[in-house]
C-alpha cells in the first residue's frame, strides 16, 4: 500500500526521497500547509546547524601537520623499499647457487682442461690455483656448502684404477681450478 | 591529493568534532582518517561514494580509539578546548552570533548518536542508508534518532520554529 504524501514528510526530511515519490511529494507540498511547514522548520533548523558549525574554526595548521606526516610515511615507505631492494641484490648476489650437475661423462674426461664447477658462485676469497698433470684424467665435481667462503672440490683420478674419490683441499675457487 | 585533502580536511574535522567533542582530538582523528584514506584509496571504486567512505574510516578510528580506551565518547556539554572563533563576518557578529553559540550548545548536549546522525543528515544532507551505514547502524535507527534529535533541537530552540511540536511530525 502506498503511503499518503503526508507519510512520506519524515521520509523526505531524512533525503530518502528520490524519483518519483520525491516528485509526487514536492507536488504534494504546494496543497499542504502543515507539511510546507515542516519543511520550512527543517530548512530553518538546517541552516542554522550548518552556520553554527561554521563557528569552529578548522585548525589552521591542519593541512600542514597533515601533509608533513603524508611526508613522513611516504619517505619511510621509500627509505624501507629501498632496504628492501637493497637486501635482496645482496642475498642475490650472496646465494651460493645452485649444486652443480654431475659433470656428463665427456665433460669429465676431458682432463685437466676443464672446468666443471658454475662459475658465479661463491665470491672469491682467495684466488687457489690447482694444477693437474697433463693427461691424468682427473674429474673434479664440487660439492655444495652453506659457506660462500668455503669451495669443496671432489677430486676423481680418473675412470681407469682408482675408484675412491680423494677431496681436495679448500678453500677453493672454483673459477682458478685450472690445470 | 592537496585539493582534495583542502576540500575534504574541514568537512572531516567538523564530523570528528562530533564524535570527539574535543578540538585535539578531532585534529588527530582527521589527520588519521585522511592518511588512511590516502593509503587505502586505491579500495575506492566509486568516487560519489568518497563521503560516505571517509566518514565511516572515522567512525571506524574513533571506535578503535573508544575500545584501547585511550578517549572516552564525548561528554555532553559545550566543546571542550579553545573557544569557538569569531564568526566569518561582522554582520553575523552583530546579528546572530549568540544564537549560532545557542544551537552549537544544543547540537552538543544532545545524545552522541542523535548528534552524529543529526549533523550526517542535516550538515552534510546524507540519507538515511548512508547515515546508517556510516554509523554502522540499522536505517530505523538513523531515522529514529533523527526524529528524536530534531524533536529535542526544536524543544530547545522554540523561538527558531514556527510550532515547536508539530502535529504532523511522527517524532516520537
Amino acid at each position: 500500500m502506498n503511503p499518503t504524501p503526508c507519510q512520506s514528510l519524515d521520509d523526505y526530511l531524512a533525503h530518502d526521497l528520490t524519483g518519483e515519490p520525491l516528485r509526487r511529494f514536492s507536488a504534494h507540498l504546494a496543497t499542504c500547509a502543515e507539511c510546507a511547514q515542516a519543511v520550512r522548520d527543517n530548512e530553518r533548523l538546517q541552516a542554522l546547524l550548518v552556520e553554527a558549525v561554521q563557528l569552529e574554526p578548522v585548525p589552521p595548521d591542519l593541512m600542514q601537520h597533515l601533509q608533513r606526516r603524508m611526508r613522513v610515511r611516504r619517505r619511510r615507505f621509500m627509505v624501507a623499499a629501498a632496504i628492501l631492494a637493497a637486501a635482496a641484490i645482496v642475498a642475490w648476489l650472496a646465494w651460493p647457487g645452485t649444486p652443480p650437475d654431475e659433470p656428463k661423462p665427456q665433460q669429465a674426461q676431458n682432463g685437466a682442461g676443464s672446468n666443471p664447477l658454475p662459475r658465479e658462485v661463491p665470491v672469491a676469497v682467495e684466488p687457489v690455483r690447482v694444477r693437474f698433470p697433463p693427461g691424468s684424467g682427473v674429474v673434479a665435481v664440487r660439492e655444495k656448502i652453506d659457506s660462500p667462503n668455503i669451495t669443496f672440490v671432489w677430486v676423481y683420478p680418473g675412470q681407469r684404477g682408482v675408484s675412491e674419490p680423494a677431496m681436495a683441499a679448500s678453500p677453493l675457487s672454483p673459477e682458478r681450478n685450472e690445470p | 591529493v592537496s585539493i582534495v585533502l583542502e576540500e575534504w580536511a574541514p568537512r572531516v574535522y567538523r564530523f570528528a568534532l562530533r564524535l570527539c567533542g574535543d578540538r585535539h582530538a578531532a585534529e588527530d582523528l582527521t589527520q588519521e582518517t585522511l592518511l588512511r584514506a590516502w593509503r587505502q584509496r586505491g579500495r575506492l571504486r566509486d568516487q560519489g561514494a568518497l563521503r560516505v567512505w571517509l566518514f565511516r574510516i572515522t567512525v571506524n578510528l574513533w571506535n578503535d580509539e573508544l575500545r584501547r580506551g585511550r578517549l572516552q565518547v564525548a561528554a555532553a556539554g559545550p566543546l571542550s578546548g579553545d573557544e569557538a572563533a569569531p564568526a566569518p563576518s561582522p554582520e553575523k557578529l552583530a546579528a546572530g552570533r549568540e544564537e549560532l553559540e545557542r544551537a552549537l550548545r544544543v547540537l552538543a548536549e544532545l545524545p552522541p548518536r542523535q548528534r552524529e546522525v543529526l549533523y550526517l543528515s542535516t550538515c552534510e544532507g546524507l540519507s538515511s542508508a548512508d547515515v546508517a551505514e556510516v554509523l554502522g547502524i540499522s536505517t530505523d535507527a538513523a531515522k529514529a534518532n533523527l526524529a528524536l534529535a530534531r524533536k529535542k533541537v526544536r524543544q530547545q530552540l522554540p523561538e527558531q520554529f514556527s510550532d515547536p511540536s508539530p502535529a504532523r511530525s511522527r517524532d516520537p
